[in-house]
């Protein structure tokens, strides 16, 4: 990450954890011999009745009451009234959906104050800058409760399973696995868990003071969920660490047979494939089938005609369309999620048919190691560009495209060094800038190497 | 002298209050403020001297100095024959004692004298209070251009433009501060 870019480190344990008082495993985690040479500290910053939401909406959740063909959620109507009177963007809206336009990531991405509800107040404020892998780098606004009510959604996947997360202060519920160049690394604990640690952890090499020290410290701290890109997890099948947890969860990009069979056989554990969006996190599940199952009740499905504003008939494919949420400094009625199924409903419970989100594309430098394109995506929020495609060839080198509202001719000089970095050596990149609209998804990446 | 409600000799009459009214030392202000009251009161009212209310009012009168001013001034305007009449004692004194003070929150004093629209404001805010209407004026029209003058209105309008501004201020402030700290928060993020 950009150095620039890091936030600094700026507030106390006291306010990372305010209803924390044991941080004894944090300090364990941070401090561990085999640890990696962490470089961010983070927390869930609940109090007790921001706690009190988190578990709240951890039992409606599991209700798993969603809505049936020809009807909508039984929440919808509240929902909009609360939109249209409180969220600028929605304000003099109807508070019928059907009367609704659909809104797109670009209405976020250039205002996102305008999300934002009269109701929220300003002291929690969270912000997260999207990695940018579907569509330009933008700022997301949230708060505690609902940043940690990503732990309730992981459970409510694993609840089907006969799986919990166990609650202690002496163990390591979560590891957030990466593979990439750089990014933010950090132990932490969460309050939901009765302080259980949470990792954060990337294992590239040059992050561990020694190569064996990433599969140490994985085996020490033994967590019981793993996340992470199928990247991140095809690096941690090479490590063999010998650890078991009790699932692996693969989100940012489609998981392929191949590898989540590898790694059910290799760690023996369920591998679940998860529809996420930055946006509002956790959407829904690979079920079998090409079939994805909802998961989260307070979140309204529907399926767009790509380029119109027009509703598809029902079971034909489309572009998927959001509303809802638990985000108040997000709520989204209508948002294009830029991803593309059709939709079913069995026994009351919405699947995503044939889903087609982002496959896992492999970039390579010259001597075979590759390159994760979150990496790519994130060099590229430093440039001012509307969108952009990456293609490399079946001989690696790299053709780009990139979309802006100004053409300059040192942007382009920028870009193509930036990637010269980040392919190395015998690699040539041809970079282009346009003033051209987009005519695929705002960001595409392809390969012809298999 | 017959009764003058003619809406230009009333503005007449309130633009040529003499500057003595508005130029008071400070540390003489609220005294002459009070005798101006009491004499107003003793022209238009006579029994003034068993007022009990208005000694009281009176007694406690402790504003800013720019409302002593606006209250000297309206002892200017009141001063004229269409408000010798007993029936319209409450109306001025809640005028001089609450409106005036509000209004003047807003208004400087002599913005009262010098700016068209605040001066037929104030002579509509004055007639309203006494529930005297303009000759040939409906009450619903007396309404209707008063609400077109009102600062009041027009700073609530004003607030309700801007509330929506600042709080958009507000946000883009604290993302801007919060993405450069530790809030720009990556908990439970890949």
């Amino acid at each position: 990450m950009d150095a620039s870019k890091k936030p600094t480190v700026a507030l106390t344990d006291e306010e990372r954890f305010p209803l924390i008082n044991d941080l004894f495993y944090l300090k364990q985690m941070q401090q561990d011999d085999t640890a990696p040479k962490f470089n961010f500290q983070s927390g869930d910053r609940l109090r007790s009745e921001q706690l009190a939401h988190v578990k709240s909406y951890a039992s409606k959740i599991k209700t798993k009451q969603f809505w049936n063909t020809d009807s909508q959620p039984s929440w919808m109507s509240e929902y909009l009234n609360w939109c249209t009177s409180t969220v600028p963007f929605y304000t003099n809206r109807s508070n019928v959906l059907t009367s609704h336009p659909t809104i797109r990531r670009r209405d976020i991405h250039d205002s996102p104050w305008q999300f934002v509800s009269a109701d929220c107040d300003l002291k929690d404020l969270l912000v997260y800058q999207t990695s940018g892998t579907t569509g330009a780098a933008m700022d997301v606004v949230f708060d505690p409760i609902s940043q940690a009510c990503w732990i309730p959604q992981l459970e409510s996947l694993l609840q089907p399973l006969g799986i919990r997360l166990s609650r202690s202060n002496r163990h390591v519920a979560i590891a957030l696995i990466c593979d990439q160049q750089t990014t933010i690394t950090y132990a932490s604990l969460s309050t939901y868990l009765d302080g259980a640690g949470v990792l954060k952890i990337n294992l590239n090499p040059s992050e561990w003071k020694r190569d064996d020290d990433r599969r140490d410290f994985l085996e020490k701290y033994n967590p019981e969920v793993l996340t992470g890109d199928p990247f991140a997890f095809n690096s941690l099948l090479a490590l063999q660490p010998n650890i078991r947890p009790k699932a692996m969860v693969s989100s940012a990009m489609k998981l392929t047979n191949d590898l989540r069979q590898k790694l059910e056989s290799y760690f023996d554990c369920p591998v679940l494939d998860i529809y996420s969006l930055t946006e509002c996190r956790m959407v829904a599940v690979a079920d079998g089938d090409g079939r994805h199952r909802a998961i989260r009740p307070e979140l309204y499905f529907e399926i767009f005609h790509p380029q119109e504003d027009v509703l598809m008939p029902p079971g034909e494919r489309g572009e998927l369309v959001i509303t809802g949420g638990n985000n108040p400094f997000l709520p989204l009625i209508r948002y294009r999620t830029g991803d593309f199924c059709s939709m079913t409903i069995d026994n009351g419970t919405p699947y995503l048919v044939d889903l087609e989100a982002r496959l896992p594309i492999a970039y390579y430098r010259s001597d075979g190691s590759f390159i994760n394109n979150i990496d790519i995506s994130r060099a590229m929020t430093d440039f001012p560009l509307v969108g952009f495609s990456i293609h490399q060839q079946i001989d690696k080198h790299v053709t780009f495209k990139g979309w802006c509202s100004t053409l300059d001719e040192r942007m382009s000089e920028k870009i193509r060094a930036t990637l010269e970095d980040l392919f190395g050596e015998n690699i040539s990149v041809k970079v282009s800038c346009t003033r051209e609209t987009p005519t695929t998804k705002p960001v595409s990446f392809t390969s012809d190497i298999g | 002298m017959k009764k003058q409600k003619e809406l230009f000799a009333l503005l007449h009459h309130l633009k040529n209050c003499p500057s003595d009214f508005l130029d008071v030392k400070e540390n003489l202000s609220k005294m002459i403020t009070k005798a101006l009251i009491a004499d107003l009161f003793r022209k238009l009212f006579n029994d003034f001297e068993d007022d009990k209310d208005l000694k009281a009012l009176l007694s406690q009168l402790n504003v800013s100095e720019n409302e002593y001013r606006a209250i000297r001034v309206a002892t200017w305007f009141f001063d004229q024959p269409l408000f010798h009449d007993n029936n319209l004692q409450d109306g001025i004194t809640s005028f001089l004692f609450e409106r005036l003070p509000l209004l003047s929150k807003h208004v400087k004093a002599e913005t009262w004298l010098d700016d068209e629209d605040r001066t037929e404001e104030f002579v509509r805010e004055a007639l309203r209070s006494c529930h005297v209407l303009i000759d040939g004026e409906s009450e619903d029209e007396a309404q209707d251009r008063l609400d077109a003058l009102s600062t009041i209105k027009r700073l609530k309008i004003l607030e309700e433009t801007n509330a929506p501004l600042l709080r958009m201020k507000a946000i883009r402030q604290a993302m801007a501060e919060k993405k450069a700290r530790e809030a720009a928060n990556v908990y439970g993020r890949e």
